[in-house]
């Protein structure tokens, strides 16, 4: 085949960055400087070159502090740079195609558009990303993410590191680079010592830019500053001693190692703040104001499905302290309203009354957060399904949409992504997409319609189908970790994951305790519901052959209006059916166990199934054919764990029961949404509460609420100059809702409102 | 078989807690301003929903008692014609036509209620029997109630009291918890408006009061035009103090029911004015100085 280019979207972007401060002459100089270290570093070791390259973006890249920061820290970032992840930049040695192409537009000269040009054609060969899909994708199985032409789509990506910040805090950077020192001198702990120095200039520019801002302030500016100035001298040579400056030296870090997903920082933080309270250092206020800062750059960086801040939950050293924490966290979610952080909160029977109402409280005002977490139930899960003991698995924290991962010691990295219902379409359709009528079956022989004389005969074709594409997945996955591997070590990500110090070895490279991975599955419940309606009307009841059936589906029902209704009629998962939640859970199980057991057959840590949803749902739905569940053809497709958007009609306890069904031993994550009017969220809130206990206590693993009124959707979408701040819940992340695309708009509005 | 309109799940207003609410049909009163008129006769009723029809007139071509008929491009629907084979609602490709009613069998009804039953109990909630008026079916409600207790749920039922006293002395051992209508205290006004007997109701009331004050709470439709009046209002509080009964809701008149009349193909012939939950809040200082407990809304 042709060679594979992957110039387009990489992924989900909603919220808007904001613009780099430098020039677009000065961005082309950085990113030139950039290319040439690469370049010139070929023949270094990869950790070597890493380094090289990271010293021509920082401290480059930091923007001037904000108008009312309070923490520094201010990262812009190019089509050409070095990431981990595709929310911010790129992965590895990246460039964003489409995202330079654009950047050309804004250069005048021919002579500045050539050397983009020349950049361009360097990066087609050396962007980490274009190197792996050069060896995976290809015409008919397997797409790049976001190609949704594709039954399956791959990408490599480092998504949802959540490091180690307790070592930070306890070690220091000195000390940091003492410990590696101590190690030895390989290429990987020569240029993580290097890379902690390079922290320590990022940390004197700060000092400059601070300096800057200090010129003109004044009264309470003033002072902010002087603390701000004061503390990065302290964490720049020695450990944090308060909450000021341990919340610097987390967020410093954390821009340079490019993560976007926080953690517990209730259980790292929290010790700082309550011993400065204790000593009357600062008071609530004053530690308000300083979150109320980190929200407002967690937000700056828009990354759309990312910035979890966790708190809450089993397992923390200091449980008092992170309490004090989350509570101050809790009342400047609730006041700032803004879509990231998205905030999340671990729970179990042992989590404080008050801690739960405030979270009711927040929930109730529209915030969409925080998102609920069951520990009771997902410790357990999750020791089941990563296979890992009790104590590393109440260190699971959900990242992006909803994918777990162990803080500090496991890469869960969902670089694989299934389309079931695509998948299902092709069984019917002898191994073609009926989308576009190309085969996609691979190997797999599929048989004709004729042949499925029972419902097993389908259900196993289907399988059959099913676990040649979970083969793929698993090389797809383990592939995209070599690759990246052979590339970059992810060097300030190495240095804070266990056990990447200790055995000299980067992430990739044997270095992180435990490589998982996960697989994010979509259009489970169209085609559990698709499947059981086939089930009912073919084999039971007779009413009509699977042929019919396929027929109509494939005139997208024009013409076939009675058999779409009877299909729709049929019934649906999310309606505590149990014969179709039970297929349901069925299908889930051999999709679950399948993709579980081949990770483990693979020597991976874990490589587990998600069930969350960013949108692709309804990107991927649009290049679906009309599946037998009664859905046309290009319409969305579930969100993530839940129905159908209009086919759960029995009321809120029936939807819980059928989400509560599925054990969640068997999966890394999933996520479900239930939307409330405030009316019934308010007035009905002590029968809500129990409501939702209840659903935890039946197994229920997460829940996320919007509150919105009757009405309120509709009006935004005609008026959205009235709804700047109204925010809903996608499915794993949140997005104000007039920054939505249409469709997104519309898929929500679907889902049923309880009132 | 049991003759229901509906089963409600996740009922927050209808007693303490989470309940499941089976609606019977089959009322013996006829409240002009009735919220779910559909209920008021035990057959299912045909509803025609005329924004969604598009006039294609399937449903006549599929009806086999000629019970639907479209003159002058109207739908028209005789009851006495149609035998509830729901042919009409199968052939209608735009959900323009659905019936309220359906017979279902208590083992049916049964089932659909445990399925919350982790639900009461966590919130100590259970079932409600409303309507129509569940005495109507008075065998299949005992059967009903009998199946309840067996299974220990909480019941509470929501009643106007219009039926004879030996079913309340029959049906007593198994309710937990009685909404009684109290709509008026005049016998003359409430035969002429709602077409009932005050007396019987006045009966049943005595019998529940005199066996229990704290299981029956009165429920008083507030209807601008029939009650809404300090006199009479301030009456029903007085009543409720002469036999010891504690709470009292007052439910501010709606017009939800409103479009269910149109798609019955009836008229709705009482006020188009919904009324405020605030309204009523004056009447609470004098319930509260007759040991009253009121609430507004229920």
């Amino acid at each position: 085949m042709a060679r594979i280019n992957i110039d387009g979207e990489q992924n989900v972007e909603v919220s808007k960055p904001v613009p780099s401060e430098k020039t677009p002459q000065q961005q082309l100089a950085i990113m030139e400087a950039y290319t040439e270290a690469h370049k010139n570093s070929a023949h270094l070791d990869k950790a070597q070159r890493e380094i090289n390259c990271l010293k021509t973006i920082f401290p480059v890249l930091f923007r001037s502090i904000g108008e009312d920061d309070l923490i520094a820290g201010r990262l812009d970032f190019l089509p050409i740079g070095f990431g981990s992840v595709t929310s911010i930049g790129g992965v590895g040695h990246y460039c964003v195609f489409h995202k330079l192409r654009a950047f050309k537009e804004q250069l005048t000269t021919e002579e500045e558009k050539a050397r983009v040009d020349a950049l361009y054609d360097y990066w087609q060969e050396h962007d980490v990303k274009s190197i792996y899909c050069q060896d995976v994708l290809n015409d008919t199985t397997t797409g790049r993410f976001i190609d949704c032409n594709y039954p399956f789509m791959a990408t490599a990506r480092l998504s949802g590191m959540m490091l180690n910040y307790k070592k930070l805090m306890k070690y220091g950077i000195n000390g940091l680079i003492e410990l590696i020192n101590r190690q030895g001198d390989n290429a990987f702990l020569t240029s993580s010592a290097e890379a902690l120095a390079l922290l320590k200039t990022v940390i004197d520019r700060q000092i400059e830019l601070v300096e800057e801002k200090l010129t003109t302030a004044q009264g309470q500016r003033q002072k902010d500053l002087q603390l701000m100035k004061d503390d990065l001298a302290v964490i720049r040579e020695d450990v944090p001693h308060t909450f000021h400056q341990a919340l610097q030296l987390f967020w410093i870090y954390a821009l340079c190692a490019g993560v976007i997903n926080y953690g517990r920082m209730d259980d790292v933080l929290g010790p700082y703040l309550k011993d400065d309270i204790d000593a009357g250092r600062i008071d609530e206020e004053e530690a308000y104001r300083y979150l109320k800062s980190l929200w407002k750059m967690i937000e700056n960086r828009r990354t759309t499905v990312n910035g979890r801040i966790i708190v809450g939950g089993k397992g923390r050293e200091h449980a008092e302290a992170a309490d004090l924490f989350a509570r101050i966290c809790l009342r400047v979610c609730k006041d700032t309203r803004y879509v990231e952080p998205q905030f999340t909160l671990r729970f179990s029977s042992d989590t404080p009354q008050d801690i739960m109402d405030m979270a009711y409280d927040c929930i109730g005002s529209g915030a969409t957060y925080p998102t609920l977490y069951n520990d009771d139930v997902n410790i357990p899960a999750v020791e089941y399904a990563m296979r890992v003991d009790q104590k590393t698995a109440q260190q699971y924290v959900p990242f992006g949409c909803g994918e777990f991962v162990i803080q500090g010691q496991s890469v869960g990295t969902p670089n694989t992504m299934l389309n079931l219902l695509k998948i299902f379409d092709m069984t019917l359709h002898e191994g073609a997409d009926s989308f576009d009528g190309i085969k996609k079956n691979g190997p797999v022989h599929v048989k004709p319609l004729s042949e499925f004389h029972t419902f097993d005969d389908l259900y196993e074709q289907y399988k059959k189908l099913l676990d040649y594409y979970f083969d793929i997945s698993v090389q797809a996955q383990s592939y995209s970790y070599e690759v990246m591997n052979k590339e970059v070590s992810f060097l300030f990500t190495s240095i804070l994951m266990d056990d990447c110090i200790t055995r000299k070895k980067a992430l990739l490279d044997g270095g992180v305790k435990i490589l998982g991975g996960t697989n994010e599955t979509y259009g489970n419940i169209n085609t559990s519901d698709a499947l059981y309606a086939i089930k009912t009307l073919v084999y039971e009841q007779k009413k009509y052959t699977l042929e019919q059936l396929v027929e109509a589906a494939d005139h997208d029902f024009a013409g076939y209006e009675y058999i779409q209704k009877d299909l729709l009629d049929a019934p649906k998962y999310g309606n505590d059916h149990t014969a179709c939640d039970e297929l349901a859970n069925d299908l889930y199980e051999f999709v679950a166990k399948g993709i579980r057991q081949r990770g483990i057959d693979a020597g991976m840590g874990y490589y587990l199934i998600v069930i969350s949803n960013n949108q692709t749902n309804t990107d991927w739905g649009h290049k679906t054919a009309a599946s037998l569940d009664g859905r046309k053809s290009g319409l969305y497709m579930n969100p993530a764990n839940n129905p159908q958007g209009g086919a759960a009609k029995s009321g809120p306890t029936a939807v819980l029961n059928s989400l509560s069904r599925f054990d969640a031993k068997y999966h890394g994550g999933s996520v479900q949404n239930i939307k409330f009017t405030p009316r019934m969220f308010q007035k009905d809130r002590e029968k809500i509460k129990y409501l939702f206990q209840t659903y935890f206590a039946k197994g229920g693993c997460q829940l996320m609420v919007t509150v919105v009124d009757h009405g309120i959707l509709e009006d935004a979408q005609k008026h959205p100059e009235n709804y700047p701040d109204l925010i809903v819940r996608v499915a794993g992340y949140s997005a104000v809702f007039v920054n939505l695309t249409k469709d997104i708009q519309e898929e929500l509005m679907s889902r049923e409102l309880y009132d | 078989m049991i003759n229901i309109c509906n089963i409600e799940r996740f009922a927050t207003h209808d007693g303490p807690g989470i309940r499941t609410v089976v609606f019977f049909q089959g009322c013996p009163l006829r409240c002009p301003w009735c919220a779910n008129p559909e209920s008021q006769i035990i057959q299912a009723h045909l509803l025609y929903d005329h924004k969604k029809c598009v006039g294609c007139q399937v449903c006549e071509q599929h009806c086999p008692t000629k019970a639907i008929q479209f003159t002058d491009h109207r739908f028209t629907w005789d009851r006495s014609l149609c035998i509830h084979c729901k042919a009409c609602e199968q052939a209608c490709l735009h959900h323009a036509i659905s019936f309220a009613g359906e017979q279902r069998s208590i083992d049916d009804i049964m089932e659909e209620i445990r399925k919350d039953k982790d639900y009461y109990r966590s919130s100590h909630g259970g079932v409600t029997i409303s309507g129509g008026e569940a005495f109507m079916q008075f065998p299949q409600l005992m059967e009903l109630l009998k199946k309840l207790k067996e299974e220990d749920l909480h019941v509470t039922i929501e009643t106007c009291g219009q039926f004879p006293s030996e079913y309340l002395e029959q049906a007593y051992p198994y309710i937990d918890l009685f909404y009684f209508d109290i709509k008026h205290v005049d016998d003359d006004i409430y035969r002429s408006t709602v077409k009932g007997n005050r007396k019987q109701v006045q009966r049943n009331m005595e019998y529940l009061t005199r066996k229990d004050p704290d299981k029956i709470v009165f429920r008083v439709p507030v209807i601008p035009g029939f009650n809404y009046d300090d006199k009479t209002l301030n009456a029903i509080i007085d009543l409720a103090k002469q036999h010891h009964v504690k709470e009292v809701h007052f439910l501010p008149y709606h017009t939800l029911g409103k479009v269910k009349y149109e798609k019955m193909l009836q008229d709705y012939t009482w006020s188009p004015t919904m009324m405020k939950e605030e309204e009523l809040e004056k009447y609470k200082p004098y319930a509260l100085s007759q040991g009253i407990t009121l609430k507004i809304g229920g």
